[in-house]
């Protein structure tokens, strides 16, 4: 039994794979009727899902996909046309296949009648029409076919078989019994085989077994098929693996007429045309070794004899490839997914070693280098690899959803079009499963809820059919999908009545909620504004289930709509759940892992500010972030307590450490610092404190022990680069056991930074002197750095400190800048602050890191301006003074170089430049570079309206951002290449992405020149050499 | 006895047991059942787990969770010494586990006619007056020349701990 079962389920596996082809190329058909390599693909699958099915007995599957395939090449003889009703009735016959195979073993008792009239109703041609012409060769086979009683062939099927001219047909005998595993060989194994080298026209099982579902019979058990196949009958032995008796050729070329073989009790039917092959081995000039039923590996040993041998190598030597049915074929095999969760755990282990290794290995010698160099490498490409099995592209699952739409367009009466974008984007394979359903749920909900009627829509003015997009890309480490459509969107004000109704909220409560929040509503479990409740969506099952297992692996889920013209829905997910880029923390003397995609940012506290900015309510210890009131929870309270937190508890917790903070006061001993990472588990937000913060890291996460899985602090763990093992933290759950409120007020205060988000930037603001604050956008910013004042070493008249093995000249605001003098306060350490792109180590001096903030982007430049400022804005109630990293640092060059500099373009005529950003702040900061350079600046917000103001005005330039609104920059440059006005005009691109293939398709666009924002040298050499360039040609 | 089936037995029909130490006291488990001795006892701790759970230990990049048996049994803890090893069970026995043991022991070859059987001894005979608060680990009780020889089914342990951890 357990050898019928294998074999049966490696079918099943292999047929579901032809099926999910075939539905696609089905759906893909219908628009495409002409397409003849599809019908032969649709076929070939077809064909073999029969082939094999005969073959183990699945009569019922055998019988309808028989029909499925006669239908099949009627259409590819144009005997019956490609319609929507036919393309139905086979997509029913398919799904029957499919529902067959899902239940293999009582698939011979399911009723299959109505697919199989359904279908013939098809294949039966209107009635008197001519007969087709009748084929000119000859044709005993032809013949022999029809008449054939054992094989009942379909006049369809005889039709389309192969020319017998150019086809030799065989009759062969496999018995079951006797192919077995150990020689390699399987039912399956041999099928494809078969089909690579012709085809199966029938099988037939020995008539003596007729219910499989008793279990294979003990004795020889034949199943005769009918092969056609170019290869001629001295060859086929290498290819059918069978003894002479066992092969037999049907037709008189060969074998001279009519005479064949008596083998009583083999099943065989004695027609004249069938000749046993031994005949015809014989009659043949060159006699063949045939290797009967051992297999060709055997036959290959050497043999006693040279030339014996050379014979057996012949028999060795694989078949010709006929090129039949083998193009569509991938190079793949099937592997399980133990094995590769094996080859995961050996190559982390292999990690392990080379880490070791490369610590231990003596650097001063070469050679050991160079060696644990390559282990490093290909250390690092075998997991990668091997990671890279698991990823499988998302197209899998969007593939289905062309034809889910098509069925819920009819059964609702809409028109529904779908768009797919991005299928090749791969994700890991745990994922993808764990994806399809709210997938589906999600286009389902699309179908049902947004897209409107034929009519609805034509009354308010969009096209009939409705159209969904559905969208996959990378974007930051993790996959995206946006579902959206453009259907009636989601009507705010009936969410508000269902949620009265409900009572899931009251009134006031609705009245202070954001657009979003209202939105987000339709999340809460039962929460379902269809009107009507239909079997497509709406089952009291919504939302909330979707949205739950999306968080359960790692993603978020995000809505937008607009009444009356869309509705999108936005998935983030991380692109594999077995490994993913961690933050390592310290507490209580042990590491543990916070996965990265819940850090939001890190904040240290020192010295005055551990005492001073932790405030404490009854219960909870809380930090004012930005404005925000944010919890704290202590990692090592909440750990060392296995019961939840309680408001008990909480509360001693939080007395303890005021009554330590008190008594530090008093002692005025003060802890050196405090680490806490802010947290978010989907809209909420909390600090962890814990003693250290390690780094990130990328780690393999392993689950839990089944004996401990069930604590919900921990998502997993991880083996860390030192061979110790190192725990996952689960935030939610940790949030959870701490007794932390979801929800809450902290989504306001984020409404409110978020409505700012256009016009503000975040910058990090500082003091240096008594006097002053400044402010530095954090985009323009590398890092900071804690430098020990000692360090800074002076030469000349510049000071300079060593950082990262390079000596970084230090920059003093209140030597370059008319502002207060630098106060260290007594204090043994300064920051230094690093920025990004420019083109020599520098680093401002800073005495007191105030915050970080959101700054207005759009500067007062009148009011105080000196050169090395771009201008003073008023935060937190002060006058701070914006610096220009670029300018200063150019300004701590000698200061002959700076003024040539100046004088370079402003005797000549100022050539004109258009920057197009839609980022005000960028917009400025370029315009200020430019025009500091002498350039006349004109600014645009988008593509759009630089289009206008090149059609007005001439210009010399354009710099231009990629990703805007309205009119992008690649929109934008194709427009303007195309166009005749202006159509040379010297273009830069400008983006924030440093992709190389982003620089070159820019630059196949028509950009001239391609600039990573914001790299102001560069940029100006760029703008001076297209400039110049130009007038050059001129 | 369920397992007695699966012990493999040595050419004399003997089973072959591993013995360790355990607060004075020898025990032994199938050796079939044991994967490895390992010295690794540097756990990392899981909190909120139950008690009698170390933590756990990286073995060749496969994590294993480490119980401590002392616990289990109803002994008083102990602190690590160098003498204290792992013992590492197959993966047939049950997920990566291993067990955490004061000393390891020799191979000890019995007769399964040796190994009596625990529940027969109940309240009266020779492990009289031990506070075990797990019987249901003890798979049976062999005299040996000069001390008695516990000998623990391996299979039991993780949902010993379960158990336990129910019951509280």
């Amino acid at each position: 039994m357990d050898f019928d079962k294998s074999i049966i389920d490696e079918f099943v596996v292999e047929a579901k794979e032809h099926m999910r082809g075939v539905e696609e190329c089905l759906l893909q058909f219908e628009s495409e009727p002409d397409n003849t390599d599809l019908v032969n693909k649709l076929f070939r699958a077809i064909h073999t899902v029969k082939g094999t099915a005969g073959f183990l007995g699945l009569r019922n599957l055998a019988d309808l996909s028989h029909v499925i395939e006669t239908a099949l090449s009627k259409v590819r003889d144009g005997d019956i046309c490609v319609e929507s009703s036919l393309i139905d009735t086979l997509l029913k016959g398919v799904d029957k296949v499919s529902v067959m195979l899902d239940d293999v073993y009582q698939s011979n008792d399911m009723d299959v009648a109505n697919e199989l009239s359904a279908l013939q109703g098809m294949i039966e041609p209107p009635a008197s029409e001519a007969p087709p012409p009748e084929p000119e060769e000859p044709s005993a086979v032809r013949a022999w076919l029809e008449n054939n009683a054992e094989f009942d062939l379909d006049a369809s099927v005889i039709e389309s078989l192969p020319k017998s001219s150019d086809h030799h047909y065989y009759l062969l005998k496999y018995d079951f019994s006797n192919i077995s595993d150990d020689d390699g060989h399987t039912p399956l194994s041999l099928i494809s085989r078969l089909s690579e080298h012709g085809d199966i026209v029938e099988t037939k099982i020995d008539p003596l077994v007729t219910d499989l579902n008793e279990g294979l019979p003990k004795g020889p058990f034949y199943c005769e098929i009918m092969f056609a196949s170019p290869v001629g009958p001295s060859d086929i032995h290498e290819i059918v693996d069978l003894p002479e008796s066992h092969v037999m050729v049907i037709g008189d070329e060969y074998g001279g007429g009519g005479k064949s073989d008596e083998d009583a009790g083999n099943g065989l039917s004695n027609d004249s045309s069938v000749t046993l092959i031994s005949e015809v081995a014989e009659e043949s000039e060159e006699p063949t070794e045939t290797a009967p039923v051992d297999d060709p590996e055997t036959a290959a040993e050497p043999a006693d004899g040279p030339a014996n041998a050379a014979e057996e190598g012949k028999i060795a030597t694989p078949p010709v490839d006929t090129g039949k049915g083998r193009n569509d074929r991938v190079e793949s095999i099937r592997l399980n997914v133990d094995i590769i969760d094996r080859l995961m755990t050996q190559a982390g282990e292999l990690v392990l070693v080379r880490n070791q290794y490369i610590r231990s290995v003596d650097k001063s010698n070469p050679t050991a280098r160079a060696i644990a160099q390559r282990l490093d490498i290909v250390t690092s490409e075998l997991q990668e690899s091997i990671m890279a099995t698991r990823m499988q592209p998302i197209g899998n699952i969007f593939n289905k959803f062309p034809r889910v739409v098509r069925e819920l367009g009819k059964s609702l009466g809409k028109r529904i079009e779908i768009d797919i974008k991005g299928s090749e984007v791969e994700l890991d394979k745990t994922i993808l499963q764990a994806l399809a359903d709210p997938l589906t749920h999600l286009i389902r909900n699309c179908c049902d809820h947004g897209i409107e009627t034929p009519d609805e829509r034509t009354t308010a003015g969009k096209p009939e059919s409705g159209r969904i997009t559905l969208k996959a890309y990378h974007e930051g480490g993790q996959i995206n999908i946006e579902i959206r459509d453009d259907g009636r969107g989601i009507d705010q004000d009936a969410i508000k009545r269902k949620a009265l109704e409900r009572g899931l909220k009251t009134e006031s409560e609705l009245a202070q909620m954001s657009e979003k929040d209202i939105l987000s509503l339709i999340f809460l479990p039962g929460f379902s504004t269809a009107k009507v409740v239909s079997d497509v969506s709406g089952r009291g099952v919504g939302m909330d289930v979707v949205k739950t297992s999306i968080y359960d692996i790692g993603g978020a889920l995000d809505i937008e709509s607009v009444k009356g013209k869309h509705t999108t829905m936005y998935l983030r997910l991380p692109l594999t759940l077995a490994i993913i880029p961690c933050l390592i923390v310290q507490s209580g003397g042990q590491r543990y892992a916070i996965p990265q995609v819940n850090v939001e940012e890190l904040v240290c506290l020192y010295d005055d500010e551990v005492r001073t900015k932790i405030e404490y309510t009854s219960d909870r210890e809380i930090y004012r972030l930005r404005n925000r009131l944010l919890t704290l929870v202590r990692l090592n309270e909440a750990l060392a307590r296995p019961e939840p937190l309680d408001d008990k508890t909480r509360q001693s917790i939080a007395e303890r450490y005021l009554a330590e903070r008190e008594r530090s006061e008093e002692g005025r001993q003060s802890r050196a610092s405090l680490n806490f990472a802010v947290l978010k588990v989907g809209a909420q937000r909390f600090g962890l404190i814990i003693d250290h913060i390690i780094g990130t890291e990328e780690i393999v996460v392993k689950p839990m022990h089944p004996a401990v899985k069930d604590l919900g602090c921990y998502a997993g763990a991880t083996v860390m680069g030192d061979g110790k093992v190192a725990l996952i933290l689960d935030v939610q759950g940790i949030a959870r056991h701490a007794g932390i409120a979801t929800g809450g007020n902290s989504d306001e205060l984020e409404e409110a930074e978020s409505a700012q988000e256009v016009k503000t930037q975040s910058a990090l603001l500082f003091e240096v002197g008594a006097g002053e604050q400044f402010a530095i956008a954090l985009g323009l910013l590398k890092r900071i750095e804690r430098v020990s004042m000692e360090a800074v070493e002076t030469v000349g008249e510049e000071r300079y400190v060593t950082i990262d093995g390079v000596s970084t000249q230090v920059i003093h605001l209140d030597r370059l800048l008319k502002v207060s003098p630098m106060e260290t306060g007594g204090r043994k350490e300064i920051f230094l602050l690093l920025p990004k792109h420019v083109n020599r180590p520098v680093g401002i001096m800073v005495s007191r890191l105030v915050d970080i903030d959101n700054v207005p982007i759009e500067l007062n430049e009148e009011s105080y301006m000196e050169d090395g400022l771009l201008g003073t804005a008023i935060v937190r109630d002060r006058m701070t003074l914006f610096i220009d990293m670029f300018r200063l640092a150019e300004r701590s060059e000698t200061r002959q170089m700076v003024t040539q500099k100046i004088n370079k373009v402003i005797d000549s005529d100022k050539p004109k430049v258009l920057v197009v950003e839609d980022s005000a702040y960028f917009r400025i900061l370029i315009r200020r570079y430019l025009r500091a350079e002498g350039y006349e600046v004109i600014t645009a917000d988008n593509g759009q309206q630089a289009m206008e103001k090149i059609a007005r005005a001439r210009f010399d330039l354009v710099i231009s951002d990629l990703n805007m609104p309205h009119m992008d920059g690649w929109a934008m440059i194709r427009s303007l290449r195309s166009g005749d006005h202006s159509r040379d005009l010297p273009a830069i691109a400008l983006s924030s992405m440093e992709a190389e293939d982003y620089s070159e398709s820019a630059l196949a666009a028509g950009f001239d020149a391609y600039q990573v924002k914001l790299d102001r040298e560069s940029l100006l050499q760029d703008v001076a050499g297209l400039l110049n360039g130009k007038q050059a040609v001129v | 006895m369920g397992n007695t089936a699966k012990q493999k037995t040595c050419g004399t029909g003997k089973i072959q047991l591993c013995a360790f130490w355990l607060a004075g006291r020898l025990f032994g488990v199938n050796i079939m059942d044991v994967k490895e001795i390992n010295t690794e006892i540097n756990f990392t701790a899981i909190h909120h787990a139950p008690p009698q759970i170390c933590g756990y230990v990286n073995i060749r990049g496969q994590i294993h969770l480490v119980v401590d048996l002392r616990l289990l049994l109803g002994f008083d803890p102990a602190e690590v010494s160098e003498s204290s090893r792992v013992v590492i069970f197959k993966s047939t026995v049950a997920e990566p586990f291993g067990t955490l043991v004061d000393k390891i022991g020799d191979i000890i070859e019995v007769a399964p006619e040796q190994l009596e059987d625990y529940s027969s001894h109940d309240e009266s005979s020779i492990l009289q007056g031990e506070l075990w608060k797990s019987k249901r680990l003890v798979q049976g009780v062999c005299k040996l020349d000069k001390s008695l020889l516990v000998v623990l089914n391996a299979r039991s342990i993780l949902g010993a701990i379960t158990e336990e951890a129910n019951a509280q």
